[in-house]
């Protein structure tokens, strides 16, 4: 057993105060023309959002867990695998700060280690998000990881209890060539 | 000389009319313990008390049919208004006579009842 909590330890938050658990982002991923390759040949595109199937996201540096995406309806068909729209289509993410995949695959075997899950929360003030890695899934089921360095301030307000991110475009860059997910 | 004797009577009987209780404690800095409970195959028992860091709950009575027995430990640990309800790992046996005193500490091992059971439930979305 560890030492007593000392007294400047024995304080405890009001219950009452709430604090930001839900993160909210819209992600529009876009393929630029004249890439190398056969998306490059078509003109501003969007990839479409069925694609995607996990985005990893970091808030403050820090790992804010992989979450999942509820699957989408395909909308176009595929071009080299990939489903390109001519209109930017936006996917809403809805990014719980506990990681509940994570909690089943690995839950917490003592005390200690479910504080560190009760404790991710954000506190009020300003904090910049990332999203660091998108995983797509052609129409072949080939999956691909892109990894982005995009960093997207936002603020929590006092007493809130999610907040907007923002509306994150992002350029797939070698989409055709990027990392092949085993 | 009698007297004597019905003295030391009187205090063998209430040495040996010990009740049998038990006693949660919270040792872990900066969260709050509540809704403690005792389950054995007989019945629960559970302590009114929000403890604090390094408080203690009042003494519950335990029934005699319960004195010896083996039982389930559950609690909610509440940090910051966000909380979670746990399981002690290993089942607290409260021996006859006397106080039993289950301290939670840091790393007191611990489990999820809902994730042990039906880990398939928390799958929110395919992956």
């Amino acid at each position: 057993m560890g030492p007593p909590p000392t007294p400047s330890e024995a304080v405890t938050a009001n219950p009452d105060e709430r604090q930001v658990d839900t993160l909210l982002l819209t992600l529009d991923l876009r393929v630029p023309a004249g890439l190398e390759g056969p998306l490059g040949a078509h003109a501003d595109a969007s990839v479409d959002p069925a694609h995607v199937v996990a985005v990893a996201l970091e808030v403050d540096g820090q790992p804010w867990g992989r979450f999942a995406v509820a699957p989408q309806a395909a909308s176009a068909p595929p071009v080299a695998g990939w489903r390109l729209l001519p209109e930017p289509r936006s996917l809403l993410l809805v990014a719980h700060l506990t990681d509940d995949v994570a909690l089943v695959e690995s839950p917490p075997d003592d005390v200690r280690a479910w504080l560190s899950v009760l404790d991710r929360t954000l506190a009020a003030g300003d904090h910049v998000a990332r999203v660091a890695e998108v995983i797509l899934e052609d129409a072949g089921g080939r999956r691909v990881a892109l990894s982005f360095s995009h960093w997207l301030p936002f603020h929590v307000a006092r007493g809130d209890a999610s907040a907007h991110v923002g509306a994150l475009t992002l350029t797939a860059h070698g989409l055709d060539a990027a990392e092949v997910i085993p | 000389m009698n007297r004597a004797l019905f003295f030391a009577l009187v205090l063998l009987g209430l040495v040996a009319c010990e009740p049998t209780t038990l006693v949660f404690e919270n040792q872990v800095p900066g969260v709050t313990i509540e809704n403690m409970r005792w389950t054995t195959s007989n019945q629960t028992y559970q302590s009114p008390d929000r403890l604090l860091p390094g408080q203690a709950s009042a003494e519950i009575d335990v029934g005699l049919d319960d004195e010896g027995r083996r039982g389930r430990v559950t609690f909610e640990v509440d940090l910051n208004g966000r909380r979670v309800a746990l399981e002690a790992e290993a089942p607290l046996k409260v021996p006859a006579e006397g106080q039993t005193r289950f301290v939670l500490t840091p790393d007191t091992p611990v489990r999820h009842p809902l994730l042990q059971e039906a880990p398939m439930a928390l799958w929110a979305a395919p992956e």
